[in-house]
């Protein structure tokens, strides 16, 4: 006979069995802190019933995605993937959950809806991942901070057909974050679209290029719809509108050392809000805008780009509220070459429609708008500069009229090789140590990650914390530099 | 004491210890999610569907479609204060719409709205002419989406 149960032993043995259920949930937290340090997918006897080992990966970068945690990182084999990746925990700031390629893979996701998306998670990186064809962005992003995209190429997101474009990066709220080392091409929206309070971002070392709704002229390389991010070092190049653009809510940005070149083309596709040349092939549109445009912000900066032969007004200021101090300073640019012609295939050497000169600032955005050490020039005569209402032929005419520019040079950069779109600087360039240093904005190190270097055969007329940094994206190396920033 | 009584207590505690496994299986399976900084019963809300917000989505629309086209003639004022009223519902709904779909194709509405609203005061310009196209481009990425 079993002995009597007393509400005391009944107590008694509830409370140990409590003991033993708590023992199991501190089991089950214990094995969470002490997860494996990696997680693999991908590769011969793989399942996703398993625990993503090295000698039974998961299939799937999903599975692991689902799975990882603080401190974990995920490595793929080589191969081709369909699956929409959607991290289901965050890292912590010092323990980000990373995704990348094994040693030596090549891992390309397609036909997914989107590559990546992280959605209210935080500390997740991303690298070195080819994510194309997706029906959506490739690269979705939503309420994160700390995430690192970087060294990934986001290629083909959606079709150039109303209602179903797709971005190549898309960042909505997100914080404190680096995209860096990325390549964005051939997307039917924007290459990089920051919106809705995303802030605190580095946006630096990207190529963003060939991107085209295909039926309106509106992908940007880089589109600014959100404050106080830097957005350095990138190329753009042969988009179908803008090369980078801060539209209203980007303001406070800073944007340095970017090159921004050929935004420019001509399609044969009718595009809605299409610009035919004036003469020459009417039966197309004129595709691509200005280098840098800055539309109904404020406060920003654009200090040290390099912007060539783009189809508008290199950079561009315009639609500051009237009477309102737009808080821009231009400064340390090269300005060249911009809408001096029509694209290939549209009229030649036939000046295009829509704005001119290589730096143009509207009426309404004047006050509160400093310009300053920047370089330009027309290889055909026409519009250089644009100051409000009026349109200057030379940078003199400009200074003379508007006291802007004291420092400003008109003058052949002498770049390598601008048609093989090499913009460093040749010896002798007049850009060379004449730039401020002391611009909002401008970096030690230049758009190559080299640093600001003293040439001993050109006089210092630069200003600031030093006086040597040259103009434009690009520091020119001489052999023997007197003076080197680390 | 009975047998049947011996019988009920005996149950009673079965019924105990099962009770207390439950309890204890939840609070590791919390005390675990907890540790992980997330959300590990929820899946992400990309899997949601935009269906949800398609009703709100559909009047919002409806709303931007007509300010943005009863413009032309209008003083510049005048559609400015329309284009307010969409614009705050289009960025209230990008905030609280259920669905990544949702909430990306309306910011990009509210997006471009706050552009429009800048140039309504050069209507002939290249670049009203540009924004519009893209006002009407996401109006109708927001159609499709809801399947309109």
């Amino acid at each position: 006979m079993a002995p009597p149960h007393t509400p005391a032993r009944r107590a008694v043995l509830a409370l140990s069995t409590l003991v033993a259920g708590l023992g199991l949930a501190v089991s089950s937290v214990g094995a969470a802190a002490g997860a494996a340090a990696y997680l693999y997918v991908g590769g011969g006897g793989c399942s996703d019933t398993g625990s993503g080992t090295a000698a039974v990966p998961f299939c799937t970068i999903a599975k692991a995605a689902k799975v990882a945690v603080a401190g974990q990182t995920v490595l793929v084999s080589s191969g081709t993937y369909t699956d929409e990746v959607f991290p289901w925990h965050s890292g912590t700031s010092g323990s980000p959950i990373t995704f990348q390629p094994a040693a030596g893979a090549v891992v390309t996701i397609a036909g997914a809806k989107h590559g990546f998306t992280i959605s209210n998670q935080s500390w997740i990186t991303v690298s070195g991942f080819t994510v194309r064809d997706t029906t959506s962005n490739a690269f979705y992003v939503f309420n994160a901070t700390g995430v690192r995209l970087s060294n990934n190429t986001a290629r083909g997101s959606g079709s150039p057909v109303e209602g179903a474009t797709a971005y190549g990066m898309y960042l909505n709220s997100m914080t404190g974050s680096v995209v860096t080392g990325n390549l964005v091409t051939d997307n039917s929206a924007s290459g990089i679209y920051l919106t809705n309070g995303s802030t605190g971002n580095q946006i630096t070392g990207n190529e963003s290029s060939w991107n085209a709704y295909g039926y309106v002229r509106n992908a940007v390389g880089i589109d600014l719809r959100a404050p106080g991010n830097l957005v350095s070092g990138n190329r753009v190049h042969d988009n179908e509108d803008s090369g980078i653009q801060s539209y209203p809510g980007g303001d406070r940005n800073t944007i340095v050392d970017n090159v921004s070149y050929h935004n420019k083309g001509f399609t044969t596709t009718p595009l809605t809000n299409c610009s035919a040349p004036p003469t020459g092939n009417t039966a197309g549109c004129i595709t691509g805008d200005h280098g840098i445009d800055d539309f109904g912000v404020t406060g920003s900066s654009v200090v040290g780009n390099t912007v060539y032969d783009n189809v508008s007004a290199g950079i561009n200021l315009e639609g500051v509220a009237s009477g309102t101090p737009s808080g821009f300073t231009f400064a340390d640019n090269i300005s060249v070459d911009n809408a001096a012609s029509c694209p290939n295939g549209a009229g030649g050497t036939v000046k295009c429609p829509r704005t001119r000169g290589d730096i143009r600032v509207d009426a309404t955005s004047q006050l509160g708008t400093r310009l300053d050490y920047d370089l330009v020039n027309l290889s055909v005569s026409g519009t250089m500069m644009v100051w409000g209402s009026t349109s200057y032929t030379s940078l003199a005419a400009f200074q003379s009229a508007s006291g802007q520019e004291s420092h400003g040079r008109q003058a052949d950069p002498r770049w390598t090789s601008p048609a093989q779109a090499d913009f460093s600087l040749r010896a002798g360039s007049p850009a060379i140590d004449s730039a401020d240093s002391n611009a909002p904005g401008q970096p030690a190190l230049d758009a190559a990650g080299r640093p600001r270097v003293d040439d001993p055969s050109t006089p210092d007329s630069g200003v600031g914390v030093r006086s040597y940094d040259d103009r434009g994206a690009f520091e020119y190396q001489p052999p023997t530099p007197s003076r080197a920033t680390s | 004491m009975s047998a049947s009584t011996t019988s009920t207590h005996r149950w009673q505690l079965l019924l105990g210890v099962a009770l207390t496994i439950v309890v204890a299986l939840g609070s590791a399976f919390v005390l675990s999610g907890a540790t992980r900084g997330g959300s590990p019963a929820a899946p992400s809300a990309a899997s949601q569907s935009a269906a949800g917000d398609c009703a709100v989505i559909g009047s919002l629309v409806a709303a931007a479609t007509t300010t943005t086209a009863s413009a032309h003639g209008v003083p510049a004022a005048a559609v400015r204060t329309g284009v307010d009223t969409v614009l705050s519902r289009a960025r209230g709904l990008a905030r609280t719409a259920a669905s990544d779909d949702a909430r990306e194709s309306v910011q990009n509405l509210a997006d471009d709205l706050a552009a429009y609203r800048l140039s309504v005061a050069r209507p002939a310009t290249d670049r009203h002419a540009d924004i519009a196209a893209a006002v009407r481009a996401d109006l109708t990425a927001l159609r499709r989406l809801c399947g309109h």
